[in-house]
Protein backbone atom coordinates (compact mmCIF):
# COMPACT_ATOMS: atom_id res chain seq x y z
CA UNK A 1 0.00 0.00 0.00
CA UNK A 2 1.48 3.11 -0.80
CA UNK A 3 1.34 6.38 1.06
CA UNK A 4 0.35 9.65 -0.25
CA UNK A 5 0.32 12.97 0.59
CA UNK A 6 -2.78 14.70 0.13
CA UNK A 7 -2.63 17.74 1.89
CA UNK A 8 -0.26 20.46 3.18
CA UNK A 9 -0.40 24.00 4.70
CA UNK A 10 2.16 26.45 7.06
CA UNK A 11 2.02 29.64 8.42
CA UNK A 12 4.42 32.15 7.46
CA UNK A 13 7.97 31.59 8.90
CA UNK A 14 8.65 34.24 11.37
CA UNK A 15 8.55 36.37 14.75
CA UNK A 16 5.04 36.07 15.43
CA UNK A 17 4.34 37.54 18.92
CA UNK A 18 1.19 38.02 18.60
CA UNK A 19 0.26 34.14 18.16
CA UNK A 20 0.13 31.12 20.09
CA UNK A 21 1.58 27.64 18.90
CA UNK A 22 -1.83 27.13 18.52
CA UNK A 23 -2.65 29.81 16.33
CA UNK A 24 0.08 28.82 14.30
CA UNK A 25 -0.93 25.28 13.80
CA UNK A 26 -4.67 26.14 12.77
CA UNK A 27 -3.89 28.57 9.77
CA UNK A 28 -1.21 25.26 8.48
CA UNK A 29 -3.80 22.66 9.43
CA UNK A 30 -6.95 24.54 8.57
CA UNK A 31 -4.89 24.81 4.74
CA UNK A 32 -4.22 21.46 4.75
CA UNK A 33 -7.55 19.83 5.20
CA UNK A 34 -8.89 22.25 2.87
CA UNK A 35 -6.22 21.18 0.29
CA UNK A 36 -6.75 17.90 1.28
CA UNK A 37 -10.45 17.95 0.90
CA UNK A 38 -11.07 16.15 3.96
CA UNK A 39 -12.74 17.66 7.70
CA UNK A 40 -10.88 15.13 9.67
CA UNK A 41 -8.22 13.22 10.35
CA UNK A 42 -7.65 9.38 12.12
CA UNK A 43 -4.42 10.55 13.67
CA UNK A 44 -2.26 13.73 14.87
CA UNK A 45 1.30 13.24 15.22
CA UNK A 46 2.72 16.65 16.60
CA UNK A 47 6.58 17.52 15.55
CA UNK A 48 7.96 19.45 18.72
CA UNK A 49 11.26 19.98 19.86
CA UNK A 50 10.82 22.00 23.06
CA UNK A 51 7.72 23.49 23.66
CA UNK A 52 8.02 22.29 27.28
CA UNK A 53 10.81 24.98 27.69
CA UNK A 54 9.08 27.72 25.11
CA UNK A 55 5.45 28.06 26.68
CA UNK A 56 5.66 25.41 29.55
CA UNK A 57 3.05 23.39 27.34
CA UNK A 58 3.41 19.42 27.87
CA UNK A 59 0.99 17.15 26.38
CA UNK A 60 1.74 18.82 22.89
CA UNK A 61 0.06 16.65 20.73
CA UNK A 62 -3.50 16.62 22.63
CA UNK A 63 -3.10 21.01 22.93
CA UNK A 64 -3.02 20.87 19.01
CA UNK A 65 -5.87 18.32 18.43
CA UNK A 66 -7.89 19.97 21.20
CA UNK A 67 -10.88 17.09 19.91
CA UNK A 68 -11.41 13.25 19.76
CA UNK A 69 -8.88 12.34 17.37
CA UNK A 70 -6.14 10.85 18.88
CA UNK A 71 -3.04 12.64 18.89
CA UNK A 72 0.90 12.53 20.41
CA UNK A 73 4.19 14.16 19.78
CA UNK A 74 7.39 12.76 18.19
CA UNK A 75 10.44 14.57 19.50
CA UNK A 76 14.24 14.49 18.65
CA UNK A 77 15.35 17.79 18.58
CA UNK A 78 15.79 19.30 14.66
CA UNK A 79 14.43 16.25 13.34
CA UNK A 80 11.33 15.89 15.17
CA UNK A 81 9.90 16.84 11.81
CA UNK A 82 11.17 14.30 9.98
CA UNK A 83 10.53 11.51 12.74
CA UNK A 84 7.33 12.78 12.76
CA UNK A 85 6.48 12.10 8.88
CA UNK A 86 8.04 8.78 9.53
CA UNK A 87 6.13 7.85 12.22
CA UNK A 88 3.06 8.88 9.68
CA UNK A 89 4.34 6.44 7.21
CA UNK A 90 4.53 3.44 9.42
CA UNK A 91 0.97 4.42 10.72
CA UNK A 92 -0.45 4.26 7.42
CA UNK A 93 2.01 1.47 6.01
CA UNK A 94 0.64 -0.81 9.10
CA UNK A 95 -3.35 -0.28 7.72
CA UNK A 96 -4.04 0.98 11.10
CA UNK A 97 -4.67 4.27 9.66
CA UNK A 98 -6.29 5.61 6.71
CA UNK A 99 -5.43 9.84 6.87
CA UNK A 100 -2.89 10.66 9.87
CA UNK A 101 -1.75 14.58 9.89
CA UNK A 102 1.88 15.53 10.56
CA UNK A 103 1.98 18.55 12.19
CA UNK A 104 5.00 20.34 13.11
CA UNK A 105 5.19 23.44 15.30
CA UNK A 106 7.75 25.70 17.83
CA UNK A 107 7.24 28.87 19.21
CA UNK A 108 10.72 30.08 19.71
CA UNK A 109 10.90 34.10 19.60
CA UNK A 110 9.04 34.65 22.97
CA UNK A 111 12.83 33.86 24.77
CA UNK A 112 15.78 35.86 24.92
CA UNK A 113 19.04 34.51 23.13
CA UNK A 114 20.40 32.88 25.98
CA UNK A 115 17.93 31.24 26.96
CA UNK A 116 17.43 30.28 23.33
CA UNK A 117 20.99 28.83 23.29
CA UNK A 118 20.66 26.88 26.34
CA UNK A 119 17.18 25.52 24.91
CA UNK A 120 19.08 24.64 21.90
CA UNK A 121 22.25 22.97 23.63
CA UNK A 122 19.71 20.58 24.97
CA UNK A 123 19.82 18.91 21.42
CA UNK A 124 23.52 18.20 21.94
CA UNK A 125 24.36 15.49 24.79
CA UNK A 126 24.17 17.39 27.69
CA UNK A 127 25.89 15.79 30.23
CA UNK A 128 28.90 15.80 28.24
CA UNK A 129 28.47 19.13 25.88
CA UNK A 130 26.12 21.37 26.33
CA UNK A 131 27.94 21.06 30.61
CA UNK A 132 30.83 22.58 29.49
CA UNK A 133 29.45 25.49 27.66
CA UNK A 134 28.90 24.27 24.09
CA UNK A 135 26.41 25.67 22.58
CA UNK A 136 25.03 24.10 19.48
CA UNK A 137 26.74 26.64 17.10
CA UNK A 138 29.83 25.60 18.44
CA UNK A 139 29.92 22.07 17.99
CA UNK A 140 29.00 22.73 14.37
CA UNK A 141 32.16 25.17 14.54
CA UNK A 142 34.24 22.15 15.89
CA UNK A 143 32.83 20.30 12.68
CA UNK A 144 33.69 23.41 10.47
CA UNK A 145 36.96 23.85 11.39
CA UNK A 146 38.56 20.19 11.58
CA UNK A 147 36.40 20.39 7.59
CA UNK A 148 38.46 23.57 6.85
CA UNK A 149 41.61 22.24 8.17
CA UNK A 150 41.63 18.72 6.69
CA UNK A 151 39.95 19.60 3.31
CA UNK A 152 41.12 22.99 2.43
CA UNK A 153 37.69 24.75 2.35
CA UNK A 154 37.75 28.84 3.72
CA UNK A 155 34.85 30.70 5.37
CA UNK A 156 33.76 31.90 2.24
CA UNK A 157 33.70 28.56 0.47
CA UNK A 158 30.89 27.89 3.58
CA UNK A 159 29.31 31.22 3.34
CA UNK A 160 28.12 30.79 -0.38
CA UNK A 161 25.53 28.08 0.77
CA UNK A 162 23.78 31.18 2.47
CA UNK A 163 23.72 33.44 -0.51
CA UNK A 164 22.33 30.39 -2.49
CA UNK A 165 19.75 29.68 0.11
CA UNK A 166 18.77 33.89 0.61
CA UNK A 167 18.26 33.92 -3.08
CA UNK A 168 16.05 31.23 -3.00
CA UNK A 169 13.88 32.98 -0.29
CA UNK A 170 13.34 35.78 -2.63
CA UNK A 171 9.10 35.77 -3.52
CA UNK A 172 8.45 33.03 -0.94
CA UNK A 173 5.52 33.88 1.08
CA UNK A 174 5.97 31.70 3.61
CA UNK A 175 10.08 32.59 4.16
CA UNK A 176 11.38 34.45 7.06
CA UNK A 177 14.31 35.80 5.07
CA UNK A 178 13.05 37.29 1.84
CA UNK A 179 15.57 39.16 0.66
CA UNK A 180 19.21 38.22 -1.38
CA UNK A 181 22.61 38.73 0.66
CA UNK A 182 26.06 38.97 -0.56
CA UNK A 183 29.44 36.90 0.61
CA UNK A 184 30.86 40.69 1.21
CA UNK A 185 27.21 41.28 4.08
CA UNK A 186 27.69 37.46 5.64
CA UNK A 187 31.91 38.51 6.07
CA UNK A 188 30.85 41.43 8.08
CA UNK A 189 28.56 38.93 10.18
CA UNK A 190 30.08 38.64 13.62
CA UNK A 191 31.14 35.26 14.95
CA UNK A 192 28.71 33.23 16.78
CA UNK A 193 31.27 30.80 17.64
CA UNK A 194 34.67 30.86 15.40
CA UNK A 195 34.71 30.06 12.23
CA UNK A 196 30.83 30.05 12.23
CA UNK A 197 29.42 33.73 11.63
CA UNK A 198 25.68 34.95 12.22
CA UNK A 199 25.31 34.28 8.53
CA UNK A 200 26.16 30.84 8.49
CA UNK A 201 23.66 30.06 11.25
CA UNK A 202 20.09 29.73 10.43
CA UNK A 203 17.34 31.93 12.46
CA UNK A 204 15.36 31.42 15.69
CA UNK A 205 11.74 31.50 14.58
CA UNK A 206 8.11 30.35 14.87
CA UNK A 207 6.20 28.56 12.67
CA UNK A 208 3.85 25.57 11.80
CA UNK A 209 3.67 23.40 9.10
CA UNK A 210 1.55 20.55 8.44
CA UNK A 211 1.54 17.47 5.64
CA UNK A 212 -1.52 14.85 5.62
CA UNK A 213 -0.58 11.58 4.55
CA UNK A 214 -3.73 9.47 3.73
CA UNK A 215 -3.38 5.58 2.31
CA UNK A 216 -3.23 5.55 -1.55
CA UNK A 217 -6.73 6.20 -3.26
CA UNK A 218 -8.75 7.79 -0.34
CA UNK A 219 -8.83 11.06 -1.53
CA UNK A 220 -8.74 11.97 -5.20
CA UNK A 221 -6.26 14.70 -6.70
CA UNK A 222 -5.17 15.67 -10.03
CA UNK A 223 -1.33 14.69 -9.02
CA UNK A 224 -0.97 12.28 -7.03
CA UNK A 225 2.40 12.49 -4.90
CA UNK A 226 3.60 9.44 -3.03
CA UNK A 227 5.93 9.09 0.07
CA UNK A 228 8.02 6.50 -1.70
CA UNK A 229 10.67 5.72 1.19
CA UNK A 230 10.70 6.80 4.73
CA UNK A 231 13.54 5.81 7.38
CA UNK A 232 15.45 7.14 10.11
CA UNK A 233 19.16 6.62 11.42
CA UNK A 234 20.88 7.26 14.63
CA UNK A 235 24.65 7.97 15.85
CA UNK A 236 26.34 8.50 19.11
CA UNK A 237 24.18 11.83 20.49
CA UNK A 238 28.09 12.71 21.23
CA UNK A 239 30.18 14.42 19.04
CA UNK A 240 33.63 13.18 20.71
CA UNK A 241 32.63 9.76 20.56
CA UNK A 242 31.74 9.74 16.72
CA UNK A 243 35.05 7.76 14.59
CA UNK A 244 34.70 10.65 11.96
CA UNK A 245 32.73 13.58 13.11
CA UNK A 246 32.77 15.04 9.55
CA UNK A 247 30.93 12.73 8.42
CA UNK A 248 27.41 11.58 9.15
CA UNK A 249 27.51 8.22 9.13
CA UNK A 250 23.64 8.30 10.42
CA UNK A 251 22.59 10.45 7.60
CA UNK A 252 24.13 7.98 5.05
CA UNK A 253 22.27 5.06 6.32
CA UNK A 254 18.73 7.39 6.37
CA UNK A 255 19.52 7.98 3.17
CA UNK A 256 20.62 4.45 1.89
CA UNK A 257 17.59 2.61 3.39
CA UNK A 258 14.87 5.39 2.17
CA UNK A 259 16.39 5.39 -0.97
CA UNK A 260 16.49 1.82 -1.41
CA UNK A 261 12.73 1.80 -0.21
CA UNK A 262 12.17 4.19 -3.38
CA UNK A 263 14.49 2.24 -5.58
CA UNK A 264 16.27 5.93 -6.63
CA UNK A 265 20.16 6.75 -6.19
CA UNK A 266 21.56 10.25 -5.32
CA UNK A 267 21.86 11.23 -8.67
CA UNK A 268 18.30 10.38 -10.23
CA UNK A 269 16.17 12.95 -7.57
CA UNK A 270 15.59 16.24 -8.78
CA UNK A 271 14.80 18.27 -5.21
CA UNK A 272 17.11 17.97 -2.35
CA UNK A 273 15.43 19.57 0.63
CA UNK A 274 18.45 19.35 2.77
CA UNK A 275 19.71 20.50 6.24
CA UNK A 276 21.48 23.68 6.02
CA UNK A 277 20.51 24.83 9.98
CA UNK A 278 24.47 25.79 9.72
CA UNK A 279 27.01 26.13 6.42
CA UNK A 280 28.69 23.34 7.55
CA UNK A 281 25.98 21.01 7.80
CA UNK A 282 24.89 21.92 3.92
CA UNK A 283 28.53 20.84 2.80
CA UNK A 284 28.34 17.86 5.13
CA UNK A 285 24.75 16.45 4.30
CA UNK A 286 25.75 16.56 0.33
CA UNK A 287 28.79 14.55 0.81
CA UNK A 288 26.70 11.70 2.95
CA UNK A 289 23.92 11.13 0.46
CA UNK A 290 26.82 11.17 -1.62
CA UNK A 291 26.24 14.31 -3.70
CA UNK A 292 29.42 14.72 -3.45
CA UNK A 293 33.08 13.03 -2.20
CA UNK A 294 34.28 13.55 1.31
CA UNK A 295 35.65 16.95 1.70
CA UNK A 296 34.33 18.54 -1.95
CA UNK A 297 30.76 19.08 -0.36
CA UNK A 298 31.59 22.42 -0.22
CA UNK A 299 32.53 22.62 -4.06
CA UNK A 300 28.69 22.21 -4.89
CA UNK A 301 28.23 25.43 -3.69
CA UNK A 302 31.55 27.38 -4.94
CA UNK A 303 30.82 25.65 -8.39
CA UNK A 304 27.03 26.83 -8.73
CA UNK A 305 25.99 23.34 -8.45
CA UNK A 306 23.35 23.71 -5.64
CA UNK A 307 21.45 26.49 -7.25
CA UNK A 308 17.86 25.78 -9.25
CA UNK A 309 19.26 25.24 -12.50
CA UNK A 310 21.66 23.09 -10.70
CA UNK A 311 22.62 19.12 -10.38
CA UNK A 312 21.94 19.28 -6.96
CA UNK A 313 19.28 22.15 -6.07
CA UNK A 314 18.91 22.53 -2.28
CA UNK A 315 16.92 24.61 -0.23
CA UNK A 316 15.06 25.91 -2.79
CA UNK A 317 12.34 27.76 -0.67
CA UNK A 318 15.02 29.40 1.31
CA UNK A 319 15.97 26.37 3.15
CA UNK A 320 16.62 26.59 7.43
CA UNK A 321 19.05 29.28 6.54
CA UNK A 322 16.47 31.89 5.22
CA UNK A 323 13.12 30.37 4.52
CA UNK A 324 13.60 29.44 8.68
CA UNK A 325 14.13 27.12 10.91
CA UNK A 326 11.53 26.63 13.67
CA UNK A 327 13.38 23.88 14.79
CA UNK A 328 10.67 21.23 15.60
CA UNK A 329 8.44 21.99 12.57
CA UNK A 330 11.16 21.91 9.99
CA UNK A 331 11.21 17.88 8.61
CA UNK A 332 7.63 19.17 8.09
CA UNK A 333 8.44 22.67 6.14
CA UNK A 334 11.09 20.66 4.54
CA UNK A 335 8.60 18.47 2.87
CA UNK A 336 6.02 21.46 2.23
CA UNK A 337 8.88 22.87 0.04
CA UNK A 338 8.99 19.30 -1.35
CA UNK A 339 5.61 19.47 -2.16
CA UNK A 340 5.43 22.85 -3.86
CA UNK A 341 8.24 22.09 -6.69
CA UNK A 342 7.09 18.06 -7.17
CA UNK A 343 3.35 20.11 -8.25
CA UNK A 344 5.22 22.37 -9.56
CA UNK A 345 4.06 25.62 -7.87
CA UNK A 346 7.21 26.73 -6.41
CA UNK A 347 8.21 30.27 -6.63
CA UNK A 348 11.51 28.66 -7.99
CA UNK A 349 10.75 26.15 -9.63
CA UNK A 350 13.09 23.24 -10.64
CA UNK A 351 12.26 22.16 -13.71
CA UNK A 352 9.73 18.81 -14.40
CA UNK A 353 10.78 17.75 -10.59
CA UNK A 354 9.49 14.37 -10.04
CA UNK A 355 11.79 12.69 -7.21
CA UNK A 356 12.26 15.35 -4.14
CA UNK A 357 13.90 14.28 -0.65
CA UNK A 358 14.16 15.87 2.42
CA UNK A 359 17.22 14.74 5.25
CA UNK A 360 16.34 16.45 8.43
CA UNK A 361 18.97 16.36 10.72
CA UNK A 362 18.83 16.39 14.75
CA UNK A 363 21.64 16.87 16.93
CA UNK A 364 25.14 17.70 15.26
CA UNK A 365 24.34 14.93 13.13
CA UNK A 366 23.23 12.20 15.40
CA UNK A 367 19.35 11.43 13.97
CA UNK A 368 18.73 11.87 10.38
CA UNK A 369 15.99 11.24 8.87
CA UNK A 370 15.33 10.82 5.51
CA UNK A 371 11.95 10.97 3.13
CA UNK A 372 11.24 11.11 -0.47
CA UNK A 373 8.91 11.75 -2.50
CA UNK A 374 7.81 10.85 -5.95
CA UNK A 375 4.73 12.45 -8.70
CA UNK A 376 3.28 9.76 -9.40
CA UNK A 377 2.65 9.45 -13.27
CA UNK B 1 42.01 14.78 47.97
CA UNK B 2 40.04 13.47 45.48
CA UNK B 3 37.65 15.08 42.97
CA UNK B 4 34.57 14.05 42.22
CA UNK B 5 33.50 15.34 38.42
CA UNK B 6 30.26 15.43 36.47
CA UNK B 7 31.63 13.16 33.60
CA UNK B 8 31.10 9.55 35.34
CA UNK B 9 32.31 7.10 32.73
CA UNK B 10 35.81 9.10 32.54
CA UNK B 11 38.49 7.30 33.79
CA UNK B 12 39.52 8.45 37.65
CA UNK B 13 42.82 8.17 37.13
CA UNK B 14 43.15 11.05 34.78
CA UNK B 15 41.69 13.00 38.34
CA UNK B 16 44.12 11.60 41.26
CA UNK B 17 45.07 14.08 43.61
CA UNK B 18 43.97 17.07 41.85
CA UNK B 19 46.83 16.32 39.43
CA UNK B 20 45.69 15.58 35.57
CA UNK B 21 47.65 12.59 33.62
CA UNK B 22 45.38 13.25 30.60
CA UNK B 23 47.28 14.58 27.60
CA UNK B 24 46.61 14.44 23.78
CA UNK B 25 46.31 17.14 21.12
CA UNK B 26 43.72 19.82 19.67
CA UNK B 27 41.00 17.93 17.12
CA UNK B 28 39.25 21.27 16.78
CA UNK B 29 37.98 24.72 18.84
CA UNK B 30 35.73 27.17 18.52
CA UNK B 31 35.40 30.60 20.34
CA UNK B 32 32.02 31.24 22.00
CA UNK B 33 30.78 34.60 21.63
CA UNK B 34 26.70 34.12 22.34
CA UNK B 35 26.75 31.86 25.33
CA UNK B 36 23.63 30.18 26.62
CA UNK B 37 22.11 31.27 30.42
CA UNK B 38 24.51 30.23 33.14
CA UNK B 39 27.76 31.10 30.82
CA UNK B 40 27.16 34.63 29.83
CA UNK B 41 30.23 35.65 32.49
CA UNK B 42 32.45 33.77 30.89
CA UNK B 43 32.13 34.41 27.31
CA UNK B 44 33.64 34.33 24.98
CA UNK B 45 35.39 31.36 25.70
CA UNK B 46 37.04 28.49 23.95
CA UNK B 47 35.50 24.97 23.34
CA UNK B 48 37.63 22.32 22.20
CA UNK B 49 37.89 18.79 20.74
CA UNK B 50 40.78 16.91 22.42
CA UNK B 51 42.10 13.39 20.91
CA UNK B 52 43.62 12.28 24.16
CA UNK B 53 47.07 9.56 24.06
CA UNK B 54 44.34 6.74 24.58
CA UNK B 55 42.84 7.46 21.23
CA UNK B 56 39.59 8.46 22.74
CA UNK B 57 38.13 11.93 21.84
CA UNK B 58 36.69 14.68 24.49
CA UNK B 59 35.43 17.96 24.47
CA UNK B 60 36.40 20.47 27.01
CA UNK B 61 36.79 24.05 27.30
CA UNK B 62 40.14 25.67 27.09
CA UNK B 63 41.72 27.63 29.74
CA UNK B 64 44.99 29.90 29.95
CA UNK B 65 45.01 30.44 26.38
CA UNK B 66 43.98 32.68 23.59
CA UNK B 67 42.18 31.58 20.37
CA UNK B 68 45.46 32.91 18.70
CA UNK B 69 47.71 30.79 20.10
CA UNK B 70 46.22 27.92 19.21
CA UNK B 71 46.70 25.27 15.91
CA UNK B 72 44.72 21.83 15.24
CA UNK B 73 47.34 19.50 16.28
CA UNK B 74 49.06 21.13 19.35
CA UNK B 75 49.65 19.21 22.64
CA UNK B 76 47.21 19.95 25.69
CA UNK B 77 46.87 19.04 29.35
CA UNK B 78 43.90 18.55 31.60
CA UNK B 79 43.70 20.97 34.70
CA UNK B 80 40.76 21.12 37.00
CA UNK B 81 38.82 24.26 36.67
CA UNK B 82 35.11 26.02 37.86
CA UNK B 83 32.58 24.66 35.16
CA UNK B 84 29.78 26.99 36.04
CA UNK B 85 27.73 28.18 39.22
CA UNK B 86 24.13 27.17 39.29
CA UNK B 87 22.73 31.13 40.46
CA UNK B 88 23.73 33.01 43.54
CA UNK B 89 22.92 30.45 45.97
CA UNK B 90 23.43 27.28 44.35
CA UNK B 91 26.52 24.84 43.33
CA UNK B 92 29.34 25.80 42.18
CA UNK B 93 30.62 22.94 39.81
CA UNK B 94 33.87 21.73 38.67
CA UNK B 95 35.50 20.02 36.23
CA UNK B 96 38.15 19.85 33.65
CA UNK B 97 39.76 21.79 31.03
CA UNK B 98 42.48 21.92 28.85
CA UNK B 99 45.37 23.80 28.16
CA UNK B 100 48.54 23.90 25.85
CA UNK B 101 50.90 21.69 27.47
CA UNK B 102 54.56 23.24 27.67
CA UNK B 103 56.22 19.74 28.71
CA UNK B 104 57.43 17.59 26.42
CA UNK B 105 54.52 15.20 27.21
Amino acid sequence: MNVEVSGIGCSDVGEHWGKSARDLFKIASLQALEDASLKSVDLLIAANMSMPQYTDQNNVGNYLSDDSAPAFRVESACSSGGAALHAGYLAIKSGEYDSVMVAGVEKMTDRTTEINTHILAGASDFEREAFYGASFPALNALLARRYMHEYGATETDLLMFSVNAHKNAVGVEHAFFQKETTLEACLKSPYVASPLRLMDCSPTCDGSAVVILTKEGLVKRDERIILEGSAISSDKLELARRPEPTFLSAGKASFEKAAAKANITAGGIDVYEIHDAFSIMAALDLECIGAAKKGEGYRLAKEGQIAIDGDYPIATSGGLKARGHPVGATGVYQAYDAMLQLRGKAAHQVKDAETAMTHNIGGSGSMIAANIFRRSK
Amino acid sequence: MRVAHYHRQFPERYMADGKTEAYGELYSYSTVTAPPTEMEDCAPYVIALIRLDSGRMILSQLTDCAEEELRIGMRMEMVVRKIREKGKQGLILYGYKFRPSEGQH
